[in-house]
């Protein structure tokens, strides 16, 4: 769409790289914690 | 009470295809992954000048990219925003994933789907060409 | 190439989670089977089980985004006059994102497990039960409600339940005594014996019936219900492929070799010679089965080398290096086959059992047997 000359400031929508991957964390799941 | 019953109606069928390469599944889901954050801005903005954000069955969305996958490869290509380029690719999970849905009103638990491949975006973010 | 627009809730929903589905569950899902998380309470483990099997819930938590999408056709795609780059034809499908996980759960399969520690206990005095439960204020289940709050699944429910003592009396789930289970097995045997009833084939409607002969019609309590027949029979028995039950003499042996080192060798050490010539004696008349010396470690320690005396692991302290302190205090060396039992549930990583006591004594090879002494 025409914006008329005048730039305005743009929504942001990007991907914030994560450097590495880790899924090192496992716990025991509680009924609770289930639901949550 | 700690206890509910899977219900699994849904996926019946599921079971009597065997596994065809697809990325979506029959039910229509697929499993996008990225080695990161997707940022957006969790409110519709006053000057949404490229129509980005609508609204769908109520809900507040957004048009976040474009995504290509070469039929026949397992190659694929994501387009975020107005400037990220990403290449990924389309694998099989060694194990599948199921879709469990929580609902907290009625307290049941549903099994959805029966997911078996993802596409995958691990590499750093390139500019669009 | 196709292209897909890709669209996301501003707000992802909540509740979703992605379950693992190793080649068990799958298979299990594939056979039709249920499935189920069940907790003992809102506090507990969460177990996931199906028909026969029972996994321990885990949550995995990575750090990547992980979008799960639907198809879908947005309301305004006619107007929303998208800009592609360069070389990409216009979006033929849509996604949109619906949920974002960071979190997946994982299945491990463990054992079903039945919490005994609450219920009552039945000695076979059915006046004192009574009064017990109506003094204490223990919670009352009945077998149903038990079965549905175990972590368990329901076959290994019913295997498990008879194993460890489980009953019914008066509609109140309990475990039998050791007494109890004592005095009906060896009045169970001899009345099949009497009854010439096929040991490999019993029929439960028979022993019952056969127990029952010679209680006479009195006003005497009979203690031998049909469902303490049915506990006792199903402890020491396998059911076979025709609903028949065997009798497992290798289990009725080790349960009568238990009994006779508490009644013989609980305060004193006797020589196992002897031992074995009093455990021999305490079957019924003209039951027939071996004697697997084996068969009692973990109940037994020898404190003066050769004679033995009876031991229970449950009055081991927890931690490993008391434990092996402990036992090191009950006798100086040990035979590592006869230590065993008495320390493998601390090697809870499931290291072979022989690198797993070298981290808390010495291990010494003395021709084919292996002595274990404190370091």
């Amino acid at each position: 769409s025409d914006t008329g000359g005048v730039e305005p400031a743009k929504v942001k929508i990007w991907v914030k790289h994560k450097e590495g991957f880790s899924d090192a964390v496992r716990k025991n799941v509680t009924w609770k914690t289930l639901w949550e | 009470m700690p206890i509910v019953e899977v219900s699994v109606s849904k996926l019946k069928s599921l079971f009597d295809i065997d596994g065809s390469v697809a990325v979506t599944t029959p039910l229509g889901n697929t499993l996008l992954e990225i080695q990161g954050e997707l940022e957006f801005p969790t409110v519709p903005p006053v000057n949404d000048v490229d129509n980005k954000f609508s609204i769908y069955n109520n809900k507040n969305i957004v048009r976040f990219g474009l995504l290509q996958v070469e039929p026949g490869s397992k190659k694929a290509t994501m387009l975020v925003g107005e400037k990220q380029r990403l290449l990924g690719s389309v694998v099989k999970l060694d194990s599948p994933l199921g879709l469990l849905k929580f609902d907290h009103s009625t307290g049941t638990v549903d099994l959805q789907d029966v997911i078996r491949y993802k596409i995958i975006f691990k590499d750093r973010p390139l500019p669009i060409m | 190439m196709p292209t897909t627009g890709l669209y996301s809730q501003l707000h992802t929903d909540e509740d979703y989670k992605l379950l693992v589905l190793n080649s068990e569950l799958l298979a299990a899902l594939e056979a039709g089977s249920k499935l189920e998380f069940k907790a003992s309470s809102p506090e507990d483990s969460v177990v996931l089980c199906s028909k026969n099997k029972t996994w321990l819930l885990r949550q995995k938590n990575h750090s990547n985004t992980a979008l799960v999408m639907r198809e879908f056709i947005p309301e305004d795609v006619s107007d929303s006059g998208i800009r592609l780059p360069p070389g990409v034809e216009e979006p033929s499908m849509y996604h949109l994102a619906y949920t974002k996980q960071s979190k997946e759960l994982e299945a491990r399969l463990t054992k079903g497990d039945i919490d005994i520690s609450m219920l009552p206990i039945y000695t076979g005095d059915y006046q004192d039960f009574k009064e017990t439960l109506q003094r204490s204020n223990a919670v009352r289940w009945t077998l149903k409600a038990l079965q549905k709050y175990s972590p368990c699944s329901d076959e290994e429910f019913a295997r498990k339940w008879p194993i460890v003592g489980g009953c019914v009396v008066d509609d109140v789930a309990c475990i039998l005594s050791q007494d109890f289970i004592s005095r009906v097995l060896h009045i169970l045997l001899m009345s099949c014996m009497a009854e010439s009833l096929d040991f490999e084939a019993l029929d439960m409607s028979q022993v019952f019936a056969a127990v029952n002969k010679d209680m006479g019609e009195g006003e005497e309590f009979n203690p031998f219900t049909l469902d303490v027949v049915r506990t006792v029979v199903g402890k020491f028995s396998k059911v076979t492929d025709e609903g028949k039950y065997a009798i497992q003499r290798k289990a009725v042996s080790q349960w009568y070799g238990v009994e006779a080192l508490k009644k013989y060798a609980s305060r004193v050490m006797i020589s196992q010679e002897e031992f074995m010539i009093k455990w021999k004696s305490s079957f019924p008349p003209y039951f027939t089965c071996d004697l697997d010396f084996a068969a009692l470690r973990g109940c037994f320690y020898r404190p003066l080398g050769r004679s033995i005396q009876y031991f229970s692991k449950q009055t081991l302290p927890d931690d490993p290096k008391e434990r092996f302190a402990y036992l090191f205090k009950l006798q100086s060396s040990w035979e590592l086959e006869e230590m065993i039992p008495y320390i493998e549930q601390l090697n809870t990583k499931g290291v072979k059992i022989d690198n797993f006591v070298m981290k808390y004594a010495r291990r010494k090879r003395q021709g084919k047997r292996t002595l274990v002494s404190a370091r």
